[in-house]
């Protein structure tokens, strides 16, 4: 099935996408969308562990598995500075 | 106890339609504590005291260093080598003298974060570091007190306005967050003041009731605003499970 996920911030900015299409199998988890993102966009690796991700507005355990429908978000990392 | 505002100070923003006379008093009789006293929590002071909050604490142990003056509006030169919380009270009671303005000198841990926040009705997030933040998010859910953190580094910054039991705590929205901090990739000057502002405006909507915006993402270089509305994470181990590990470690 395709899924489509919707960039945040600078995923987009750097992407110049908005959305991203991926082809996700029965049973993917949303760590699958995330390894795919990662493997098209390299340069964001560093930020794996610490994505925002969410599964329809509500961030969610990554081992949870992606159903057809359901709205996938990915936003950089909480930043931290002050 | 009704204190009376002086009108004339406020008059400018009672005209806006959305504020009122009652909402002036409401914020006059409001408590805030904003733990951290550099880059966003000197501008969040300054722009709470000029809003006419009533009494608003500064907590902070650091001194004032010539890298702070690029990215504060209160600090001088003359400030350099002295302590960032009296000074934020020496200079914000010039600028208010009709609101509480409390330096304190020291710094929030876990001894005395839930003292800190005693009976206050929000908390700031000024801090520089996740560790602080994480202390003060098990704190606000444990005390039932919102908070609204916010962060910079390089052009971005975040700002989430926390109302514990009705909208999702830090640790709803990410199951890591990395330690780094702004000292890893900069901060641009201008950030943390408008990152500050946001943060004011969701602080003053949470104290008159109103619902913050989610979490809400803007880079500076970008002009770009963006706004995600993240829902409560049942199952999140703060305010899902009521697990303070932070206070407890």
């Amino acid at each position: 099935m395709k899924i489509t996920i919707k960039l945040i911030g600078r995923y987009k900015d750097i992407t110049g996408k908005q959305e991203l299409l991926f082809d996700i199998l029965s049973g993917d988890t949303l760590w699958h969308a995330v390894d795919e993102f990662i493997k098209r966009y390299p340069v964001f690796e560093k930020d794996k562990q610490f994505m925002i991700v969410t599964k329809n507005n509500m961030f969610t355990n990554l081992n949870e598995k992606i159903k057809e429908g359901d709205n996938l978000t990915i936003a950089p990392p909480v930043v931290s500075g002050g | 106890m009704k204190q009376t505002i002086n009108k004339e100070r406020y008059k400018k923003q009672l005209l806006v339609p959305e504020f009122s006379e009652q909402k002036q008093q409401k914020l006059q009789q409001s408590t805030v504590v904003i733990i951290g006293g550099g880059g966003l929590g000197s501008n969040s002071a300054n722009l709470l005291a000029r809003t006419g909050v009533g009494t608003i604490k500064i907590i902070d142990d650091d001194i004032i260093e010539l890298s702070n003056l690029h990215r504060t509006s209160l600090f001088t030169e003359d400030d350099i080598g002295k302590t960032k919380s009296m000074i934020l009270e020496e200079k914000l009671s010039m600028i208010n003298s009709e609101i509480t303005i409390k330096g304190i000198n020291t710094k929030a841990d876990k001894n005395n974060i839930e003292e800190l926040v005693h009976k206050t009705d929000i908390i700031l997030d000024g801090t520089d570091n996740i560790k602080t933040r994480l202390l003060i998010n098990d704190a606000s859910v444990k005390n039932n007190i919102p908070w609204v953190y916010s962060g910079v580094a390089g052009t971005i910054g975040m700002t989430m306005g926390i109302i514990p039991g009705k909208t999702p705590c830090i640790r709803c929205i990410s199951q890591n967050i990395s330690s780094s901090s702004n000292s890893d990739q900069g901060t641009f000057s201008i950030l943390p003041s408008i990152v500050a502002s946001i943060q004011c405006m969701e602080t003053i909507k949470i104290l008159l009731g109103e619902k913050p915006s989610g979490l809400i993402i803007y880079d500076i270089w970008k002009q770009c605003f963006e706004q995600m509305n993240i829902q409560k994470n049942p199952a999140c181990s703060c305010c899902g499970k009521h697990s303070f590990e932070f206070l407890e470690e």
